[in-house]
């Protein structure tokens, strides 16, 4: 297959399949008619080579075809990233709190295994953190 | 000077006028190679990478409309100012002049 369709192929791959044949049809003449208009300059047809190098400036496909996505890369966009940290904050204070109280009872019912009570908060605080960080 | 932290600023002012160059630019049928010969010829480099796909967003804005059409051996993708696109580019040309008018003041 020419270098040019595996381009494609390969930007392809990371559309989703509603505008995929669109975009690469689209993508496909402008890389074409480059192509082309390099040939004119040169009187001669390219080399798979010089190909590549069109291909280069056009940029890798996993970056062209971000480029096509909808919305925001990221998960938790900047506008939404302040009501986050408020919440994840709060929620981290709440997880204490009750490992802490869980601690309290712990160590007042058994005060002989208070090394292991406080393990025992440890362990939950951080994995109740994770679960609501998220991985 | 800080040679990337230019380079970000530079690009930061730039994207802006990009758009209001486009919808210019498309107030004749064109299509993205043509177009973007024409922002070149007018001194304005763009890179298809961000080229095309402001094309779609434009249009999914309603700014633009476009077409499939056979011309020169293969079916091309030809873009033009919708009639809300040619209101907006309207709008933000006299926005543009402000702006310039108040930094030519400051600068």
């Amino acid at each position: 297959m020419d270098v040019i369709e595996r381009y494609l192929e390969a930007v392809a791959a990371q559309l989703s399949t509603e505008d995929r044949d669109d975009i690469v049809a689209e993508l496909r003449d402008l890389i074409l008619s480059r192509v082309e208009a390099r040939e004119e300059e040169l009187g001669r047809a390219l080399s798979d080579e010089e190909k590549e190098a069109i291909l280069h400036e056009i940029g890798h496909p996993l970056v062209v075809a971000a480029r096509y996505r909808k919305g925001p890369d990221s998960l938790i966009g900047p506008e939404l990233f302040p009501y986050w940290l408020f919440g994840a904050k709060a929620g981290l204070i709440v997880i204490a709190a009750v490992q802490a109280l869980g601690l309290l009872v712990h160590v007042l019912g058994d005060p002989a295994h208070f090394g292991q009570s406080i393990g025992q908060a440890f362990n939950g605080f951080f994995s109740g953190a994770l679960t609501l960080l998220g991985r | 000077m800080d040679k990337d932290l230019f380079e970000t600023m530079r690009l930061e002012l730039r994207r802006g006028s990009l758009v209001l160059a486009v919808l210019a630019c498309l107030r004749t049928e064109r299509y993205g190679y043509t177009l973007r010969q024409a922002l070149a010829a007018d001194g304005l480099e763009m890179e298809e990478s961000t080229l095309y796909p402001l094309l779609r967003r434009l249009e999914g804005q309603g700014l633009l409309t476009s077409e499939w059409r056979e011309e020169e051996k293969r079916k091309k993708r030809f873009y033009v100012l919708s009639p809300g696109g040619e209101a907006m580019l309207a709008a933000l040309t006299d926005e543009w002049r402000g702006i310039n008018a108040s930094l030519d003041r400051m600068l």
